[in-house]
């Protein structure tokens, strides 16, 4: 049943709530994504991003140690343009401006996470 | 004994001092209207001293207002007739003038922090009492007047720059007793002037009248500026209940959203992953109990996510009002136009409150008032916020009666505002709102 291994775009979950990266996971690996690391705040997650190079990151916007449209503006900085999707279980009308100008692919409430959810954002992004 | 009993002794010394500084006065042969002046400037310190005193325990000012009236009488018992006392009143007859000096500027706060303030304290009380310990050996008095006329003219000064240097909240305090002070202080000025020429007291006797009644302006001053003081106190104090109360709600927010929430957001996926596992040929009474689980479940963390966002909007804290007052405008019942909205951040208790005054008011607009549109301005303009909601509704809105309405008066007051109401009947809405961006005036600087 399992999709060939190099054809699942490849993911990197970051959030501080491990309960929630454990449930991600298996939905979207479900859903037919490689979810290649975790990170559990702004820190692990530019060592796992230097490490693993996914193709897209799944990004809480609420980290102990900052927020995550720094991390995008940092990757962006460098010079890399993974596609970001942005998620919190707080609305998106709480983050409204700061998407406006962020170059994130775009923003998921975490209730409705879905790989659906994500691939209609790539496809968007492209 | 209580303080309260202090200051009433103190009061009751006062009274008994005066009056036979007066008996003193006019049997020694002055005149008896001067005399009955003299008495009422001095117990005007003592009374109003004590009175601002127990409105503020704390602050020495009052202390120094009481002693200056007590020593007001000192110099008169320099008539007593009883040696020791007479040189004694000689000695200590500037304690008031000392003391005064050291009122004014220690007004308002009770401190005299800045060095020239003290040196000049100090010059004062020493130099006075030095020159009249001289005048009792020599008989000299003009070094005693010389000295005089350089401190009154270094207050003078000193006392109207501090005025013209401090902000505009402060002014309110320092206004009533400094004024009273400069003008007073010209003419203890001239008086000094008048006896170094030599000119007789009765010849000037409508000066030294001008300075007594300019000195009896001064207490009234303080007094009126203790008013100002303790109103201040008292908005100071409400500002700071407002933002700590806003803190917590801040906290109780985060708390929500990082524990609750996290874990309902977290299982409800997990129930799709469930679903995603038992695949197309599942039991359909099993999917649709999983289904109406999930429906439940998202209703739970809307609410939750409802619940959190009415503690403490989450976007206030992150964006500012230009974040969350279009945010606001989204999620309202009615279609509502954000007309203008202040780019930067603001201190957090005023970006609080106006959140809250919009949030109420298209609340109410929403519920109340049948409106079709709504608008919605911030702007800002002479160290102001100014709010404007409207509604093209039923009007008939009044302040004095709708709750709601009643609780954003209140809280617009809290942090030193205003909010008014114009709804006409028939007329549609118009609630305005004015938050000082500076809530807390002990906060506005020092003079």
């Amino acid at each position: 049943m399992e999709p060939e291994r190099t054809t699942l775009p490849t993911l990197l979950i970051v959030d501080d709530s491990q309960a929630f990266r454990v449930q991600a996971r298996s939905l979207l690996e479900a859903d037919g994504f490689a979810v290649i690391a975790e990170a559990a705040d702004l820190a692990s997650a530019l060592a796992a991003w230097e490490e693993t190079r996914p193709q897209l990151v799944l990004l809480d916007v609420n980290l102990p140690d900052g927020n995550g449209f720094a991390l995008v503006d940092l990757l962006e900085a460098d010079g890399f343009r993974p596609i970001v999707v942005l998620t919190s279980s707080r609305d998106v009308g709480t983050y409204r401006r700061r998407l406006e100008r962020s170059r994130a692919a775009g923003f998921i409430v975490k209730d409705e996470l879905s790989g659906g959810a994500i691939r209609a954002l790539m496809e968007s992004a492209r | 004994m209580e303080t309260r009993q202090i200051r009433w002794a103190i009061g009751l010394f006062g009274i008994l001092f005066g009056a036979v500084a007066v008996a003193i006065q006019i049997e020694h042969g002055s005149n008896s209207d001067r005399a009955l002046i003299d008495f009422a400037v001095g117990e005007t310190y003592v009374v109003g001293g004590l009175y601002a005193w127990g409105r503020q325990p704390a602050n020495r000012t009052w202390k120094l207002m009481t002693g200056t009236g007590l020593a007001w009488f000192i110099g008169d018992y320099a008539a007593a007739g009883v040696p020791v006392i007479q040189q004694l009143a000689i000695l200590f007859a500037d304690t008031d003038a000392i003391l005064l000096v050291a009122l004014v500027l220690a007004y308002p706060e009770g401190r005299v922090e800045a060095a020239f303030d003290r040196a000049v304290l100090v010059i004062n009380a020493v130099g006075l009492t030095a020159t009249n310990a001289l005048f009792l050996v020599t008989g000299a008095s003009a070094p005693n007047l010389v000295l005089g006329l350089a401190v009154t003219f270094t207050v003078g000064v000193r006392v109207p720059l501090r005025w013209l240097r401090a902000p505009r909240a402060r002014r309110r305090i320092l206004g009533p007793p400094l004024l009273a002070v400069s003008i007073t202080l010209f003419a203890i000025g001239v008086a000094i002037v008048v006896r170094l020429l030599g000119i007789s007291e009765d010849a000037a006797s409508a000066i030294l009248s001008a300075r007594d009644i300019g000195v009896l302006a001064i207490p009234i001053g303080f007094v009126v500026g203790s008013f100002q003081l303790v109103e201040d106190e008292l908005l100071s104090s409400r500002a700071r209940i407002v933002t700590a109360a806003d803190a917590e709600r801040r906290r109780i927010e985060r708390d929500l959203h990082d524990g609750a929430q996290q874990r309902f957001v977290a299982l409800s996926i997990a129930l799709r992953v469930v679903r995603t596992r038992l695949g197309p040929g599942a039991r359909t009474d099993v999917t649709s109990a999983l289904d109406a689980a999930s429906d439940e479940l998202k209703a739970g963390i809307e609410e939750l996510r409802e619940l959190a966002r009415g503690i403490h909007p989450a976007v206030l804290t992150d964006e500012g009002l230009a974040g969350a007052i279009p945010a606001l405008a989204e999620r309202s019942g009615i279609p509502t136009r954000v007309l203008a909205v202040p780019d930067g951040r603001l201190p957090p208790p005023v970006e609080a409150t106006a959140y809250f005054v919009v949030s109420e008011a298209l609340t109410n607009a929403a519920k109340y008032s049948g409106a079709t549109h709504a608008s919605v301005s911030a702007r800002l303009g002479d160290d102001m916020l100014r709010l404007k909601v409207a509604d093209d509704g039923v009007g008939g809105a009044d302040s004095s009666i709708g709750t709601g309405l009643v609780g954003l008066v209140d809280r617009v007051a809290a942090v030193g505002g205003r909010l008014d109401v114009v709804s006409p009947a028939g007329g549609g809405t118009e609630i305005s709102a004015v938050i000082p961006l500076v809530i807390d005036p002990a906060l506005s600087g020092n003079g």
